[in-house]
């Protein structure tokens, strides 16, 4: 049976249907207060940091080269939400081990797979509005600010919507990658450091791989596919946004995939 | 319905339930029963599809677990109290399991009425005593009017008045006609409440019975303590008395009532310190049974032994 006619049955059985379990899983993301604070930290980091350098930059008077230049600028709370909010995924998943409540999820759920993609989703549509709308604030509040010191900035300009876009989906990954993580480590402590070595650590090892063998590996590394989708340096050595863009979201289907297939195997 | 069929599960060289099949039918309240560690829990978690199965099956009203279109109304189970965030409130722990049946707040409120936590609602599990967190447990357990009902040790940890609460709504739920199967290492509790017994020791099912049955088990002994125990007995052998034991004066009787020792030594007017009857308690019969499968058994104490030689016990 396909996952749709099995959808179907569950839905006239008034079972768990993929839609239904993401409404379980937005209720449960929102009934903590810990995922508010995390959240309303990272929303003041994406508003507040980057403005804040701009006022820095027109106030020592140093000149901005270029859109490219001040998004990078304007936009650079974006990976400090991005450390709060893999966090806050790892947590999504590790709280459900922490107290045994998994059981009484997988009992509600025993397709599990479900569970995983409905957690995902419910992450998903609850960052990607939060962060876009808090990149466009610190877009607009920066650029006004950079106006001050004689830079003309537009939304029009090159680049702008399309770094946006590919900001808000860089944090919104971390975060599912944290989820991901905790899925596979269970433990909140262990899937964050493992984020914040994919994160930190890796990219570095990469170096070490002597030659040209060691550049595309380290161009390869998730954090590295990240960083090339919102970079604004083009064209440069390294891969182009586009191709960096897929190997990020390739990486994070596969990361979900790897939750699906561990939570399927183990007992709960 | 439950039926367990040649269900084993195996960690590493343990096995942790051994080859064990049953039937647990609706209408009753089936004690399951067994020391700790006896592998009742991890039954439990695989006829809920938790745990997979080393081999052999659990299915519910024929289908695994995992199989059934809507789970939560098939089945509710109630595994540990504890399994709750305690940050977050028995309202909103209760609506995320309801949403994925789509369910709404009505039904929430109306399972928390049922348990009598109508009013804590809004509070957060954490501020909730032991008895508190099992109410919102078995209100979970109800959120889909399910046909089965699974407890695992409910009555653990409560004060008295939980104890009977829970009893009570137990043998009310097989009254319904629903199937209720539930855990205890209590003999005694299990006698109030079980009407059919499963004892498992060591993974292993030992006994399959009627609470009843298993109470009746043996014939009760009477204990007489006479002056003149070598008289009583001479009256009371050819009455068919068989003597069980002798202690000095004491003696202890089978084949007889009580009633019919004191009339035969009234008739032939011997004198009685002591007439009691011994039945044989459920706990007795349950310890007997299990005897040979405790994993940890206390040892008899030893002053001069080292102490950090005992057999360490764990639950």
């Amino acid at each position: 049976m396909t996952t749709t006619t099995l959808d179907t049955v569950a839905r006239r059985a008034g079972g768990p249907t993929l839609r239904r379990v993401l409404a379980s899983e937005l209720l449960k993301l929102r009934g903590l207060r810990s995922t508010i604070v995390l959240v309303l930290v990272a929303v003041a980091s994406v508003v507040l940091l980057g403005p804040i350098n701009a006022v820095g930059q027109v106030v020592e008077d140093e000149p901005v080269h270029g859109v490219g230049d001040a998004l990078s600028l304007v936009l650079m709370g974006a990976s400090n939400a991005a450390i709060l909010l893999g966090v806050l995924g790892v947590l999504t998943a590790t709280n459900e081990y922490a107290h045994a409540s998994v059981r009484v999820t997988f009992t509600a759920v025993p397709r599990r797979a479900d569970v995983v993609l409905g957690k995902a989703l419910a992450l998903t549509s609850a960052l990607v509005p939060v962060v876009l709308v808090s990149v466009a604030i610190a877009w607009e509040a920066g650029r006004r600010i950079l106006h001050h010191g004689g830079a003309d900035l537009g939304w029009t300009d090159p680049n702008v919507v399309r770094m946006l876009v590919a900001t808000t989906w860089y944090v919104a990954g971390w975060a599912l990658l944290g989820q991901s993580l905790g899925w596979l480590l269970r433990s909140a402590v262990g899937a964050a450091s493992a984020l914040l070595g994919v994160m930190f650590v890796l990219p570095v090892l990469t170096l070490l791989i002597p030659g040209k063998a060691g550049d595309t590996v380290g161009e390869l590394m998730v954090s590295e596919a990240g960083a090339a989708m919102i970079r604004t340096d083009q064209p440069g050595p390294g891969l182009d946004p586009m191709a960096g863009a897929l190997i990020w979201t390739l990486y994070l289907g596969l990361a979900i995939g790897a939750a699906v297939l561990a939570t399927n195997r183990r007992d709960a | 319905m439950i039926e367990v069929q040649q269900l084993t599960k195996r960690y590493g060289t343990t096995l942790a339930v051994d080859d064990l099949t049953f039937t647990v039918r609706p209408g009753h309240v089936t004690g399951f029963l067994g020391p700790n560690g006896a592998g009742k829990s991890t039954t439990m978690r695989m006829i809920l599809g938790l745990d997979h199965p080393t081999s052999g099956r659990a299915l519910i009203a024929g289908r695994p677990y995992r199989d059934l279109p809507a789970p939560l109304r098939s089945v509710g189970a109630l595994l540990d109290a504890g399994q709750v965030h305690p940050r977050r409130t028995a309202q909103g722990h209760l609506r995320s399991l309801a949403a994925t049946l789509g369910e709404g707040p009505r039904r929430v409120q109306s399972v928390l009425d049922t348990v009598g936590l109508g009013d804590a609602g809004r509070r957060r599990v954490g501020t909730f005593s032991l008895g508190m967190r099992q109410r919102l447990g078995v209100a979970a357990a109800l959120l889909g009017d399910p046909e089965v009902v699974i407890l695992d040790e409910p009555v653990n940890g409560l004060d008295p008045e939980g104890v009977i609460w829970i009893r009570t709504f137990m043998r009310a739920l097989a009254a319904e006609g629903r199937t209720v199967l539930v855990s205890s290492h209590l003999m005694s509790e299990m006698a109030q409440t079980a009407d059919h017994l499963l004892v498992v020791g060591r993974g292993r099912l030992v006994a399959d019975v009627p609470t009843d049955t298993l109470l009746r088990g043996a014939e009760p002994a009477v204990r007489v303590v006479s002056p003149r125990p070598d008289d009583v007995w001479r009256v009371l052998e050819p009455a068919g008395a068989s003597l069980a034991a002798r202690n000095g004066n004491e003696l202890l009787i089978e084949g007889l009532g009580a009633d019919v020792v004191a009339r035969l030594a009234l008739a032939h007017r011997l004198e009685l310190h002591e007439l009691v009857t011994h039945r044989r308690s459920l706990e007795s019969a349950y310890l007997e049974l299990t005897q040979d499968s405790v994993d940890y058994r206390s040892q008899p104490f030893d002053a001069s032994s080292d102490p950090t030689s005992h057999p360490k016990a764990t639950t």
